[in-house]
């Protein structure tokens, strides 16, 4: 038995005009993006800034909801030790610093300390954001740029600055899957390219007679060095010539809630 | 004609969903998203909207990335491939005819 195949020529006039509707959409946003690059992100972070804020309100009232008093001042006592246990092994440490800058001043390359810094919050960080990327809640109110370097606890640098609107700002992390960056490793200070993974990891490709071992701080070659990161695992094959470093940030991308914004001198 | 009638019956959950998926770009990871992104194009026919939330996804958290030769709308041409691929696909199964 013989059947009439369907008739596909509406079908087909209505997959044509989908396919218009579609490739319109994406001209009109690639043209959008293409003119006013920071138009769209700008419009969407505003929009959603007042719910991202309204959700932190949110978690804090049940935080202190769910704490009780003696629980805080429980908290509040053991921190309070910990603060002075820092404080009293950091003593050293100012006091190279101190010495460091005299003789930096004594060479004529003295450094003023850190640019000027914002402290922000972090609105949205992985793993909502699919890319390494936070919001933060300063933006231009705050004088804040593109390109500003974004520090976690005082030194260790995690990103720049991408997009500003108003009043959050977008930051992308250098260990942006793929982002190239130079660092120098251990006490030698080996010069490298390091390449970011995802998550705050990032791997670096050497040849084997550098001896990297795990535990070696990686920092930001500069006058005034920035902490980067610390070698997480050392993976080398006998038979070849170069090994494989890993590296994270000292500090867990998934638990940072403030971050300072350093500007730029421009 | 009875298409429209469905279409009406259903443009209430539609928007539904594309409000959830809105809120859930904001507050939960990318990848509950992305799961209920994918799960709401294979219930609804031509999922449009779902272009939209992307293109919201895009703009809050995308950066040039390197590993995406500076391209800043992943999620927009994944999702304009996924939503064109299952219009063909859904045609062919029996499973989606209705």
């Amino acid at each position: 038995m013989n059947y009439h195949l369907k008739s596909s020529s509406r079908g087909r006039k209505e997959h044509k005009l989908v396919f218009y509707a579609l490739a319109f959409f994406a001209f009109i946003v690639f043209s959008i993006h293409t003119i006013f690059p920071s138009f769209l992100p700008n419009v969407f972070s505003t929009l959603a800034y007042p719910m991202y804020k309204g959700e932190q309100a949110l978690v804090l009232k049940a935080d202190l909801l769910s704490v009780s008093k003696e629980d805080l001042s429980r908290e509040n006592e053991a921190l309070r030790r910990k603060i002075a246990e820092l404080e009293s092994s950091s003593l050293l440490q100012n006091v190279i610093l101190a010495e460091n800058r005299e003789l930096k001043a004594m060479m004529n390359r003295a450094t003023t300390t850190a640019g000027k810094r914002t402290l922000a919050r972090v609105l949205v960080r992985p793993p909502v954001t699919l890319y390494d990327t936070f919001i933060i809640d300063a933006g231009t109110s705050a004088d804040i740029k593109t390109g500003d370097r974004i520090f976690v606890n005082g030194d260790i640098l995690l990103g720049e600055i991408t997009d500003v609107s108003p009043y959050s700002s977008k930051v992308k992390l250098y260990s942006s899957p793929g982002e190239t960056l130079q660092v120098q490793i251990g006490e030698k200070n080996i010069q490298a390219t390091a390449t970011g993974r995802g998550n705050g990891s990032f791997e670096i490709s050497l040849p084997r007679e550098f001896e990297v071992k795990e535990g070696d701080a990686v920092i930001i070659p500069a006058l005034q060095p920035a902490l980067f990161g610390t070698v997480t695992a050392v993976f080398g094959d006998p038979a070849r010539a170069f090994e494989f470093v890993l590296f994270k940030t000292p500090v867990n991308i998934h638990e940072i809630s403030w971050v300072q914004v350093e500007h730029s001198e421009i | 004609m009875k298409s429209k009638m469905k279409y009406k019956n259903i443009f209430p959950l539609r928007m539904s969903v594309t409000l959830l998926l809105l809120l859930s770009i904001l507050f939960l990871p990318w990848w509950i998203t992305a799961s209920l992104s994918f799960l709401a194009m294979l219930y609804f026919d031509a999922y449009f909207e779902m272009l939209i939330v992307a293109l919201i996804f895009d703009s809050l958290y995308s950066a040039d990335v390197q590993k995406f030769a500076g391209y800043q709308f992943v999620s927009v041409t994944i999702t304009l491939v996924l939503l064109i691929l299952l219009m063909y696909i859904k045609k062919r199964f029996s499973f989606y005819s209705r």
